[in-house]
């Protein structure tokens, strides 16, 4: 039975939900290009109180906003020079470990260049061997580095490979370099595809693994399980809970649906606010949606949170096995085609746990992903 | 008797065409009246500032006369010797205590009676929300605002109705009411009143013969404190306080702002309930000497350590020493940072290590639903902590180092 977090991104001094968080992660081109950056992001660590586990992630989201977003930037490599230089992107192994060493966080993640989403296998391939240079190089250096400077501070590494084989050339290409965990990208995968990554993991001896960019219904409940009898550590980082507060959106409790109240929202007679946070007590829909603005968008920054968190640790607590899982998630939420389709895959795997091999493993990983 | 005014409800009847279900608040009669008949109104303070009605201003309903505004009419009446007193009376068929402080509330901000001050405003506005939220009335008998502004009621949506209510009352549009509910939720009437008076303290100077200029705390006050009360509710709710003490702390730090505003000082008076209140474990903001030590002895002794291998790959011929210092603090723009950092007391790695591995236990006690037994664990290693903080102490004492520290 690991830990199971919910790292909050995207979060800045003011706009941290109630306060404070347990998990927070903060990435290098925001919090840490240069010593003000630095000096403001210590503050605001200092403002959080005791307790706030930190996660420090390098800026593969930015790198590839850069090459693939709509406001594009042109991405440089040079060590010696700043990271935001001449109006360039420039992240290097030594940015991300001399930031670490400043910020002191509790996990740091390897820089990557990530993937873009793609279907077509022959230019999978090719994108992950163009990648894949960058990601093994700035691994190698960061591990080393870690080692000499900084080995408590726990380091990922992101997999930036589209399916199982070319996560295998990444690992052998990585050699034996020191690491605590891997992280996957959301981004690229289906719920089935993380869970069999997950499994790939645990099978290599990997313990401790985080999920980016999502805290989505179906993958936090395929998490659960695998948080409660695989890892020591798995968790999860999003901007969600801030990116649907700030449209005034709701989340409603273990279902993670949305429910929009803004001014216009049509509210049903019979919809009634079961939620248990510490801020919706006594409030109906319509009580939230007649707040004003900035104090709805505080609220339901905190409420949303809270519901994620909520479902997490529920999930966690009834995931010993895919049925037990099911079956509270039954009871909890409407979302049987979710459910069913978690269930399929969670007792797939829980089946083949104590007969696993890695070419077992990738043949239900063709059978049941590809 | 003289029948002169018409009521603003009225008003909203012949310009909106609605058909007034309310109380019958139709007509405004000059009326003398005994001033020993007139009573106050309980539901409300009376206004800070001298009416600018000739009159004051009476409901009369079938429990009597209500004072609405111009106590000092009345005073400086019964002052002189008057017994009686004309009255602008207002005439309601039944009594409804929602509608008279709703009527209070309107007297002032929809000028008969001249403005209130802010907070008074507020104050009102939050009493009439209470009274019509507790109210068994069917709202509608209040609601010419909402039909006015072309927008049904809701029956499922009762704090919709109230602000569609409160809209009416005021003439203030949607935001403004919004923000008088909002600034002044969780801060008492009594404090609301020291605003108005523009007092910190809680002894009431006011008198009603102030200058617009010091009328109370102002707008601005209220909107420049209001993330920061609003963050300070949402903590005291985690924390699971129930709503009166919310209300007697916040009130309190509201006051403590206030008081801080008008000498010029910073406002942080909230600052121990959502600022830099828990002193965070020195492992964010120190360099420990150690790791300034590794950082400074590890790096020349390996040649094909990372940082020098990426910087003599961008910088051919980067040396190595001069790779080292970079990390050590000459680099644009984080060694900066790492220098301030550097100037933090020491602090040795195994501590951090320490602090790493007791808040993992809280993340465990957290996720895993066993805490009671993670709670033994921990109270078995402060007992053998305890142990050798005393013995560590003991050492210290022995060597002198204790005075010195």
């Amino acid at each position: 039975m690991g830990v199971f977090a919910n790292f909050i991104s995207g979060a800045q001094p003011g706009s941290v939900p109630a306060g404070h968080v347990d998990h927070l992660l903060v990435s290098v081109p925001n919090a840490g290009h240069n010593d003000q950056a630095i000096r403001r992001t210590l503050k605001f660590f200092k403002s959080m109180g005791v307790g706030t586990v930190v996660a420090q992630d390098s800026g593969g989201f930015q790198l590839y906003q850069a090459e693939h977003g709509a406001e594009k930037k042109i991405i440089i490599y040079d060590p010696t020079k700043t990271i935001n230089y001449n109006n360039c992107l420039n992240l290097t192994p030594r940015h991300i470990i001399e930031t670490a060493l400043a910020l002191k966080p509790d996990i740091m993640i390897s820089l990557d260049m990530p993937v873009p989403k793609e279907l077509n296998k022959g230019r999978q391939n090719i994108l992950f061997m163009k990648n894949n240079t960058f990601n093994v190089r700035c691994a190698r250096e960061i591990a080393a580095s870690r080692d000499k400077f900084c080995p408590e501070i726990r380091f990922f590494i992101p997999v930036q490979a589209y399916d199982l084989d070319q996560f295998d050339y990444f690992v052998r290409d990585i050699g034996n370099i020191r690491y605590d965990g891997l992280s996957l990208p959301n981004r690229l995968f289906t719920t089935e595809k993380i869970a069999f990554f997950l499994l790939k993991f645990y099978w290599m001896g990997v313990r401790q693994a985080h999920v980016l960019g999502t805290t989505r219904f179906d993958i936090l409940a395929t998490l659960a399980y695998f948080a409660r009898n695989y890892f020591d550590f798995l968790s999860v980082d999003a901007t969600s809970w801030m990116k649907f507060a700030n449209v005034q959106v709701y989340l409603r409790p273990f279902s993670l649906l949305d429910l929009r109240l803004d001014d216009k929202a049509v509210i049903g007679n019979s919809d009634v606010n079961v939620c248990d946070c510490p801020w919706c007590r006594g409030k109906s829909f319509y009580d939230i949606k007649n707040m004003i603005n900035a104090d709805k968008t505080m609220f339901l920054r905190a409420h949303n949170v809270w519901v994620t968190e909520q479902a997490m640790r529920e999930f966690y607590a009834h995931a010993e096995t895919p049925a037990s899982l099911k079956d509270f998630l039954m009871s909890k939420t409407n979302r049987i085609a979710d459910i069913n389709r978690i269930f399929k895959c969670l007792s797939t795997i829980h089946s083949v746990r104590n007969i696993l091999s890695d070419a077992y493993l990738k043949v239900l990983y063709r059978q049941m992903c590809e | 008797m003289e029948t002169t005014i018409v009521s603003s409800n009225q008003d909203f009847k012949t310009t909106g065409g609605f058909e007034n279900e309310s109380l019958g608040l139709m007509a405004c009669d000059i009326e003398d009246i005994e001033i020993v008949k007139i009573q106050q109104y309980q539901g409300m303070p009376a206004y800070l500032d001298k009416t600018e009605s000739l009159y004051p201003v009476v409901i009369k309903t079938p429990e009597g006369y209500f004072l609405v505004d111009g106590q000092e009419l009345l005073e400086e009446a019964w002052d002189g010797g008057k017994d009686s007193l004309k009255c602008f009376v207002y005439s309601m068929d039944e009594h409804n205590d929602a509608e008279i402080a709703l009527f209070i509330l309107e007297i002032r901000t929809k000028p008969q009676g001249g403005s209130a001050r802010y907070a008074e405003i507020i104050r009102n506005v939050r009493t009439c929300k209470n009274k019509l939220e507790q109210s068994s009335d069917n709202l509608i008998r209040h609601s010419q605002g909402g039909r006015r502004r072309g927008q049904a009621f809701n029956d499922a949506d009762k704090s919709g109705n109230i602000k569609m209510i409160l809209i009416a009352s005021t003439g203030r549009g949607r935001s403004s009411v919004g923000d008088y509910l909002a600034y002044s939720d969780f801060i008492d009437d009594k404090t609301l009143t020291l605003l108005a008076e523009g007092n910190s303290e809680e002894s009431p100077k006011g008198n009603g013969d102030v200058a617009v200029a010091d009328r109370g705390a102002a707008k601005s006050f209220f909107k420049n404190i209001h993330t920061k009360k609003r963050a300070a509710v949402m903590m005291l709710q985690v924390e699971k306080v129930d709503d009166q003490a919310i209300t007697t702390t916040i009130s309190a730090k509201v006051l403590a702002a206030f008081k801080e505003d008008n000498t010029g000082k910073k406002v942080t008076a909230f600052d121990d309930l959502v600022g830099e209140k828990v002193e965070k474990p020195p492992k964010k903001v120190k360099e420990t000497e150690a790791t300034k030590k590794e950082v400074g002895e590890a790096a020349p002794a390996e040649a094909g350590g990372s940082l020098q291998t990426t910087a003599q790959g961008a910088d051919g011929d980067k040396p190595e020493a001069a790779a080292v210092k970079d990390i050590e603090g000459s680099h644009d723009e984080i060694g900066k940072s790492t220098e301030i950092i550097n100037a933090a007391p020491p602090q040795p790695v195994y501590i951090k290590q320490l602090e790493g591995q007791a808040y993992r236990l809280l993340e465990i006690a957290k996720s895993q639903h066993e805490p009671l037994q993670i709670a033994e664990y921990v109270e078995s290693v402060i007992a053998a902590l305890t142990e050798v903080l005393t013995e560590i102490r003991t050492i210290a004492e022995d060597s002198g180092f204790r005075e010195a520290a």
